[in-house]
This record gives C-alpha cells, structure tokens and sequence, in this order.
C-alpha cells in the first residue's frame, strides 16, 4: 500500500530522486571497485614465512680491495660477529631467506631428457646449520652431515654438490604422491644427477610472494668479486644499537663496502608495502565517499521534508501516525537505494574493465563484496534520512489548516 | 544593483550556515582529492631542463638481430652498441654536441677516517656531457675533451657530502672500484624530479658520480645488466657486466645512451638522415639485420608519449574524478535544499516586480562564491593530501626515496593552485544551474498566501 504511493512520490519528484540514485550508483562504483582491488593486492597479505624473521639480521658487504684474502677474512668476520655480545650464530649464505634477489629462480628437472619439464625453485647455498638458524625444521629424511659440506673460494673448489633439500612445497607439488626423499633431481641437462636426501618445513624465499619452493645446497662457496651475505642470529631481545655494532665490526676490515645491515622484518616489510599503501589509499579514498553520500542524502532528505510539509500536515490531520511518517522515508530511500544500487553495478563493471584495461591486471569482480556493499551504503542512506523523517514526522497537522 | 546583489547573496550564504559549510566542505574535499591526483601526474609530466628539452635528442636504433620483436614504441626500442655510440659520437653532423653514457657501480673510498665508502651509481660519460645537460657546478669543473680517458671523477652534491663532510673535495683522491681518480667538480642537485639523461626517467635514486668513459673502462668497473643482446650472446651477460669487457665492446649488446644537442630543431631532419644513412652503411657490413628505425627524439617528444606513474596511480586518478564526479552531484542536493527554502522571499520579490534575471544574477554569484570557497578549502585540502601521498610514497618505498626528490614529485604549483579554483567555481557554477533554475521559475505569489 505504502509502496504504491512512495513510488508515485518517487514519479512526480524526478529531479530528486534522480540524484539519489545517481550518487548511490556512483558511490557503489568507487567503493566497489576500490575494494575489489585491494581484495586482490591483499590477497596474498600476510603470508607465514616460516622463518624467526624478528631474531634474523642480513649483513651484505662486497670487497673492493684485491689485496684482501677473502676466505681469511670471512672466518675472522665470523669469529668477531659471534663475540658481540646479543650475536648467538653468524653464517655465510649465497642467498638471504626472505629477500632472495630477482635474478635467484633457478631451474631443476626430474628427467635427464631434452624434453624434461622446467621446475622452478630458488636457490640457498649454505650449510646444515641454515635451517636450524632461520627455525624451519626437517619434516622428513635428514640434513646435511658437515661432510658433505664443500667449502671455499669460487673457481677453486668444485661447485658440484650430490645431495641436496628441497621445499615441502616444492617436494608436494613435485612427488605429490610418493616421497621425495631419494629422488633425483638435474640442475641443468646432461649434468650429473642429485640426490634429495631431506625435505625441510618452507619458508618464505622472497619477493616473489606465494613462492616456498627452495632447495638448499651444501655449499659455502664465495667469490671475491661479487656480494656477500651473512646471515646473523640474535637474542630475542636485540634492540636497534646492535645493528650499528655489527656495522662497526663489519668495517673494522678495511677494503670493503657493508651495503646492508637489517633486520629480516625489513624485506618483509618491503614485500607488503606498496600493495599495501596502495590499498590502504583505496580504503581512504572509499571511506570518504561514504561519507560525502551520507552528507548528500540526508541534505536531500531534508529538502524533500521541506518541499512536502504540506503534505506531510495534510496525511497527518487525516490520521496518519507518525511512525508512518517516518516508514514512508525510509522506503522511499530504500526503492531508491535499490535502483541506485542496480545502476550501480552495471556502471560498477564497466569501470572495472576500464581499470583492468589500464592497469594491465584483472582484479577480480566479487559479488560477495558488492552486495555486502550495497547493503552498506542502504544502511548509510537510512541513517542519513531517518533524522530528516523524524524531523518530517513531528510536523504538526494543524500547518494544513493555516493555509 | 551589483553590488545589492552582492550583499544578498552574502546575507544568504549566512543564512542556513550549517548547510553552506557542509557544500563548501564536500566541494572542498572533491577538489582536494581531485587536484592532489592530478598534481602527481602534473608534476611527472613537468618538462625537465626547460630551455634544453627540445635540443636534446636520444638517438636510438634498431640494430637488433633479425628474428627480434616488433618495436613501435620508441621507448621501447634498444639502445646503442659500444661501437655505434663510438661511431656516431666520432662523426661529424649536424648537432653541435654529442654524448653517451652508460651505467657503471663501483665503490667509491675517499679513505678517510670520518667517511665509510659507499656503492655508487656512475655514469660513464664524456666530458660535452655537463654543458649539454645544464649541468650546475658548487665547486669545480667539468673535465676537459682530452681527459675522457683520465682517472678524474666529478661527484654529486650528496656523494661529496658522504664522503668528504660537503667541504670542497677539489683535488682529492678516491678510490673508484680497482682504480683511483682526482675529483675534479662537485655537482649541484638536478632541479628535475627525474634522471633523464640515461632514458631511464626515474625518480628513485640519482647518479653519485660521472667518469670519464675510458677511464670507467680501464677500471673494469661493473656495468649494469641492462643490456640487450643477440641470441648468441644471450648467455654472457654477466661475464659481459663484469668480465669480458673486450667481448662486450665487439658484441651486438645494446647498453649504451646517445645523446646529441641540436640547437635549432628544424636541424633534426637533417641529423636524422644522417643516421639512416650510416644504418645503410653499417648494413653494407653485414650489420643492422632489420629494416631501418631509428628513434631520434628530443626529451619534449619523449614526455609526450611516456606514460608515468603507472597503472596503480591512473587507478587513483580515475577515482579522484569521479568522487569530484560524486561531490557535485552532493552539491546539487544541498543547493536545491538551500536556495528553495528561500522560495517564500523570492516570491515576495518577484511579486514586487523584481525580474528573474536580477534574481537569477543573485543566486548565480552566490553559487560562485561556495565555489570559490570549496576551491579555496580545496588548495589547502590538496596540499594537505599531497604530504599526506608523499609519506605514503615514503612508506612505499621503505625510506629509501630522497625527501628532496620526492618534494619537487608532489609540490603544488602556481597554476594548479589556480586551476583547483577555476575548476571549483565553473563547475559549482555548471551544477548550480539546475537548481538557480528551479527557484528562478518559482511563479510570483504561489507561496506568499501562507505566509
């Protein structure tokens, strides 16, 4: 019954309703698609690395005096980096967990054939005491024994190894039925075979988010022209003078460049921050325009209260009560809400192939979000009119007399 | 009447307080946001080195192996070989200076007690460099043309900073990778928001130092990977980069910027003639496998087609838009609400005999002056939402970003300042028509009889 005359309302006040839906279709058009993209760059937010990122420091440094004796100088940095005090293990790894540089995807086949598939993994040269360092742990076969261990300068010492680990990640989705354990694996065709001899918990490699599969080679080789990383564990209760001692001891070795010292908290900091400012100035940018269609709404509201007190007075001298009054508001901007709302998502696509067309990437249309939203923005509208409605309602019957 | 309209329009902007406060406020932040999105993408469309950016010209060719990919953007076409640079740069042409450069990253030592050396970004380069690219100096000079092979080095204003406390550092040693070099010039900062003279345009880090190119080659000193080489070489990039320098300067790689200055740009036809012809040239020598394209354009030309920021800034910039898009259609709900509840009064007048136009001319200077304050609240909102940008680009970078750079990034200009208030005021105007209309139109007297 009431709807019937609320929609007759709607008809003779076009210009104003006509606003309303239009700024319900366009807030729902920004707000949506703000959330849709930052649904997408979250995806991945807040992955597990799977390693004591907190108590992990990377120390990167390159020589640049061809004077230094570089396998001297790394067993004496390592005897000086495990004296300070806060400092319990210092190791020299090709490749720091969490901050694996681009150019670290490596790949591994299962067949010594021309056709043999490509499998991607990223690659960690260090010793048996890598995984205990960094807390993963060996779910099956077992780690390295220091012999096996080769160790020295690149270009003297051979870089074969025979045994490896590999990734539980990489060790499922490569032997997903069977165990990897014993499996051979070709670091290049026509390369002599290696053997996995473990499998270890996965942890986080490094920019390339989602990615844990990783193999560990038992080697600690260096070469004298190019960048080395040590990777430092500290107490639990580290505090940042720490990092500036390390850097000191670092550069009590002249000859050399320290260009990194950080916690591991840092590059995973850094995984997270772009698309995460990104979403977090989406998220801002939508907040506001609630706001401003609240604003707008209930500003119409009012407008509408305004241009039919009149009426309003006529339907209460003839025994309208007032809550009907304020029901009446509230369908109106429910109808209206609605309409909007279906405007709304058709425009809400065509901006989102617009965006997807910009930026190159497709971010994904969700219609859980959408209606969520829709409802969202109803309830902003009938918070924004019921004042305005409780306004109208106490307009008083005898105003139709005074005409 | 102008100026009694002016007092009522005044007077009406006080009455209903409330409501003036919240238009202006919506129009206020809808152009705060719009101008904060559009002043990013303003400032990175700024023009570097004005004066010089329609002299300088990138000259690049196509020089790749037959089977390469098509290439119809000149930013992504490939830069130069060693020994085309060479050549070129060797020529004689129509352009009154040329230069190239290349990236190399040695460590630079001035082995001192008080400074620790750093890894620096270093330009390769010849000494016409400088002058070309306006090059400002605090203390020192350029090399001269016969040193592009000596160890000298001129370091930027940060690196002397670094490693010599910013004192003059005229005539000091450094250690520059294997090799030591005199420093020579100390280099003001670049007033551009963005490295041109490698092609690159980013506004991450800037160059540390320039060397001479010969010298940066004697040295050995580390190249950048950035290089583009035919399939048979495909393999020795990085002995390439580090090295196999005599392998690199024979080979097909591409990893060189060329630069040549043409004072008048009518003369470009003319240079790029020449260019052809020494690609036909080259081909007689079994070279240049694909058919002729060079690129040779100035750094007006490259702007024009260079798109920055990327996908995720225009994402912010479509949205910026169309939440203005959102105030005003806001705005036309209040200005409706605002000026018919006035209805009664314009009645009155117009029962008087006040004409529509006059009343129109009222309610239109009106709406001008919410516009001009929301364009007002909009500078200080856009400013406000520029640092606000700027600490989250910060952020985004892990504080790795220059403060400086980033400032000239997302600094407020005169003509946006004035384009936010243009663009408040005509478009409240556009939305104020409608509703200017409505309470012009109210008929004489409908109201009057209630009151």
């Amino acid at each position: 019954m009431q709807t019937k005359q609320v929609l007759s309302t709607i008809r003779r006040n076009k210009a104003t309703s006509l606003l309303v839906i239009l700024q319900v279709a366009l807030t729902l058009m920004i707000v949506s698609n703000a959330v849709f993209e930052t649904m997408t760059s979250l995806a991945l937010w807040n992955q597990p690395t799977g390693l004591a990122e907190k108590q992990l420091v990377a120390v990167r440094h390159q020589v640049f005096d061809p004077t230094v004796n570089v396998g001297a100088m790394i067993d004496k940095d390592i005897e000086r980096l495990n004296r300070i005090e806060g400092v319990t293990a210092t190791l020299l790894t090709s490749e720091i967990p969490l901050d694996s540089q681009r150019n670290n995807i490596h790949t591994v086949y299962l067949t010594n054939s021309a056709d043999a598939k490509e499998n991607y993994i990223e690659r960690f040269d260090s010793s048996e005491a890598l995984l205990g360092m960094i807390d993963a742990t060996v779910v099956e076969g077992r780690n390295f024994n220091p012999s096996e261990i080769t160790q020295g300068q690149f270009g003297q010492v051979s870089s074969n190894v025979s045994v490896v680990m590999v990734s539980e990640a990489f060790a499922k989705a490569t032997f997903p039925d069977e165990s990897a354990v014993g499996k051979t694996l070709w670091q290049s065709l026509g390369a002599e075979p290696v053997k996995i001899i473990g499998v270890y918990s996965d942890f986080l490699a490094g920019e390339t988010l989602s990615n844990y599969h990783t193999i560990i080679r038992p080697l600690l080789i260096y070469r004298t022209d190019a960048e080395l990383n040590y990777l430092l564990k500290l107490n639990v209760d580290w505090t940042k003078p720490l990092l500036d001692e390390i850097t000191d001891v670092m550069y009590q070795t002249p000859g050399r460049y320290v260009s990194v010292v950080e916690a591991l908290a840092r590059p995973k900091k850094r995984m997270y921050d772009g698309r995460g400012s990104h979403s977090f100035t989406l998220l801002g940018i939508s907040g506001l325009a609630m706001l401003i269609t609240g604003l707008g709404i209930s500003g119409l509201i009012t407008f509408t209260v305004n241009q039919r007190k009149k009426q309003i007075g006529i339907r209460r001298a003839l025994g309208g009560t007032k809550r009907q009054i304020v029901n009446f508001f509230i369908i109106e901007i429910s109808l209206l809400t609605a309409m909007g709302a279906m405007l709304g998502v058709v425009l809400t696509f065509g901006l989102n192939y617009l965006m997807s067309d910009q930026s190159g990437t497709q971010s994904g249309l969700n219609w859980l979000p959408l209606i969520l939203l829709i409802g969202a923005i109803w309830a902003v509208n009938i918070f924004a009119s019921w004042l305005p409605a409780k306004r109208a309602s106490l307009i008083e019957p005898a105003i139709v007399t005074r005409g | 009447m102008f100026k009694y309209n002016l007092k009522l329009a005044f007077k009406s902007l006080h009455y209903r307080t409330g409501l003036t406060a919240l238009m202006v406020a919506t129009i206020g932040i809808g152009i705060g946001m719009l101008m904060t999105m559009v002043t990013i993408g303003h400032q990175a469309r700024k023009v570097p080195l004005p004066g010089l950016s329609d002299q300088l010209f990138l000259v690049r060719m196509d020089s790749r192996h037959a089977d390469a990919r098509d290439v119809t953007l000149p930013q992504r076409m490939v830069n130069l070989t060693y020994r085309d640079a060479l050549n070129l740069f060797n020529a004689k042409t129509v352009a009154s200076q040329q230069t190239f450069n290349f990236k190399v990253f040695p460590i630079l030592d001035a082995q001192e007690e008080s400074s620790r050396p750093i890894q620096a970004m270093v330009d390769a380069t010849t000494a016409s460099f400088f002058d070309m690219f306006g090059a400002r100096f605090i203390y020192g000079k350029a090399w001269t043309k016969s040193e592009n092979g000596a160890p000298v080095i001129v370091i930027s204003k940060k690196t002397n900073d670094q490693l010599f406390g910013g004192r003059d550092s005229i005539g000091e040693q450094i250690v520059v990778g294997t090799g030591k070099a005199t420093v020579v010039g100390v280099l003001d900062d670049w007033s551009t928001p963005r490295r041109i003279f490698d092609g690159s345009y980013s506004s991450s880090r800037f160059d540390d130092a320039f060397i001479p190119y010969q010298f940066a080659l004697d040295i050995n000193a580390q190249r950048s990977q950035r290089m583009s080489c035919h399939p048979q070489d495909a393999g020795k990039r990085l002995a390439f980069t580090t090295t196999d320098l005599q392998g690199l300067l024979s080979s097909e790689c591409t990893w060189v910027n060329f630069w040549a200055k043409i004072d008048n740009p009518a003369d470009a036809q003319q240079y790029r003639a020449f260019a052809e012809q020494y690609v036909v040239e080259q081909k007689g020598y079994g070279r240049f496998p694909r058919p002729i394209l060079n690129f040779i354009l100035n750094i007006d030309e490259q702007y024009a087609m260079a798109r920055f920021g990327g996908g995720r800034q225009e994402t912010l910039n479509l949205l910026a838009y169309l939440f203005f898009f959102v105030c005003l259609v806001n705005a036309v709900g209040m200005l409706l609400t605002k000026f018919l509840s006035t209805s009664k009064e314009v009645c009155l007048r117009r029962a008087l005999g006040a004409k529509k136009k006059i009343i129109m001319g009222q309610y239109l200077l009106e709406v001008m002056m919410i516009g001009l304050m929301g364009g007002l609240l909009g500078v200080v909102m856009s400013f406000g939402g520029l640092t606000l940008m700027k600490h989250v680009r910060m952020y985004a970078s892990d504080y790795t970003a220059d403060m400086e750079v980033l400032n000239l990034a997302y600094q407020l200009d005169w003509s946006m300042v004035s384009a936010s208030i243009g663009v408040a005021i005509a478009s409240t105007i556009v939305v104020g028509l409608y509703p200017v209309w409505r309470i012009v139109n109210v008929s004489p007297a409908s109201q009057l009889k209630g009151a």
